[in-house]
């Protein structure tokens, strides 16, 4: 349990994965904290894509 | 100033402003951020008068300016009969919404911000309406996921799936065991349902309500889940609601299960492709274990919810902050765009961390699993803000309590 916590992208404070189809309670994704947030990579790299191509548009 | 909950940019779905920046919703891979100001205004957004603010404050903390996702239940039909239902569905006719109110409910829920909706039941695909409801949905901007007991999926129920951005059949157990929660029907029916569904190339997911009775075969379900291909099983802890109210007691799980339901999902052998979910009621039982609190806020861990980030509607259009909770005012969901800030009922869920008693009080986990579930409180104790009597942390508290009140 002494892995290193979550780096987002700056400016990225939460994330949540997928979507929730239960019509009677919200779905979290279960991790087992705080490994395999490497699930969330594709995620993280997406967000950071994102500035990057605006900021790429700017100039 | 870009038009609120629009984007020009191909990977995002909709934006919307919140006091802290805003939430952007993406649709591949489907994901919702929460980012700050700045990370809104290098997408191009201006300055929203939200940031003035500290967040929407009415008698109690701040919450969001809409629910995030909305769970409906359309129907209340249901020929299953099965004896663990959170809804004591029937199989006759129920106080349901019109197609057309429906619709105008949907773009009200699409108008203050929401992004996704579940549908449900009952059975939602006792409604013959359902296909229209879906193509509206996906028309105004919404993503409809779904929830079925799976025993009615043929062509016509196969391509309505294929609108939804999630689809999970209902299934506690594998196998000669499948009817373990008095569920009706057989498990060979939910197997060609989800061999249907995979082959349309539909996402497909299992959701299991653990009781005590399937505790001890959940691994067997997660197997099955892996086997099929499917991307996720959610695990929904049985609530004392509807039909279930009447079983709960005998068929409630025990505080030695509720202590070794995490670590025993983290040893289940599984893809990475398949994910395990929890739903709210279960993440006591996650914080038994003290994960890394930053950790658990970044990937939107959350206990009660509702009214924040959650919202239900049953099928005579009252809506409620979950669905094992009543709204005793009876709000109409037509009314949301002037009710999400000044419903009696939600407020009451927003107050829960500032009315929190002990030892939720003094626990560091209190922002986030904001006392644990209501419906499980409200029903051992009667109290709306009684800490729920099911989470590890207040079974030993209370035990330690009636300790020292004997040694006394």
């Amino acid at each position: 349990m002494n892995q290193k916590a979550i780096r987002f992208p700056r400016g990225v404070l939460k994330i949540k994965k997928g979507y929730n189809p239960n019509s009677s309670s919200i779905g979290t994704v279960l991790y087992s904290f705080p490994l395999a947030f490497i699930a969330l990579g594709a995620i993280i790299a997406l967000c950071a894509a994102l500035i990057k191509g605006k900021a790429k548009d700017e100039k | 100033m870009k038009k609120n909950d629009t984007t020009s940019e191909p990977s995002i779905h909709r934006v919307r402003y919140e006091s802290f920046g805003g939430i952007i919703s993406s649709i591949d891979p489907p994901f919702l951020a929460w980012v700050d100001k700045g990370f809104m205004r290098k997408l191009g957004y201006c300055a929203s008068p939200l940031w003035e603010k500290k967040g929407i404050a009415r008698q109690g903390e701040a919450f969001l300016s809409a629910p995030t996702e909305v769970h409906w239940a359309v129907t209340n039909r249901c020929s299953n009969g099965c004896l663990g239902c959170y809804k004591d569905s029937q199989p006759s006719e129920c106080a349901e919404l019109s197609t057309d109110a429906l619709k105008a409910s949907l773009k009200s829920l699409r108008d203050l911000g929401v992004f996704h909706v579940a549908l449900g039941g009952g059975e939602a695909f006792t409604r013959s309406d359902l296909h229209e409801i879906v193509l509206y949905s996906r028309e105004i901007g919404l993503v409809p996921n779904l929830t079925t007991n799976g025993l009615s999926i043929g062509k016509h129920e196969i391509e309505i799936c294929k609108l939804m951005g999630q689809v999970n059949i209902s299934c506690d157990a594998v196998g000669k065991d499948f009817s373990v929660n008095g569920r009706n029907g057989s498990f060979e029916q939910i197997e060609n349902a989800i061999r249907a569904l995979k082959h349309a190339a539909v996402s497909v997911g299992i959701n299991c309500v653990v009781s005590r009775n399937n505790f001890y075969f959940l691994e067997k379900i997660v197997e099955f889940a892996a086997r099929e291909g499917l991307n996720e099983v959610e695990f929904l802890k049985i609530k004392p609601s509807g039909r279930a109210k009447q079983w709960y007691a005998a068929n409630a799980l025990t505080q030695e299960m509720i202590r070794a339901f995490y670590p025993m999902l983290m040893r289940f052998n599984r893809p990475d492709s398949l994910e395990l979910k929890i739903d709210c009621s279960f993440v006591p039982a996650v914080l038994y274990h003290k994960p890394e609190k930053s950790d658990l806020e970044k990937c939107a861990v959350s206990g009660c919810d509702a009214g924040n980030m959650l919202l239900s509607v049953k099928s005579d259009g009252v809506f409620a902050g979950c669905s094992f909770v009543d709204n005793s005012d009876n709000d109409q969901v037509s009314k949301i765009g002037e009710q999400w800030s000044a419903s009696r009922h939600l407020n009451r869920f927003r107050q829960l961390v500032a009315s929190a008693q002990k030892p939720c009080r003094s626990c560091r986990y209190l922002s986030l699993c904001r006392c644990g579930c209501r419906a499980t409180a409200g029903f051992y104790t009667n109290d709306f803000f009684a800490p729920d009597p099911e989470c590890p942390f207040v079974f030993d508290y209370t035990h330690r309590q009636s300790i020292s009140k004997r040694s006394i």
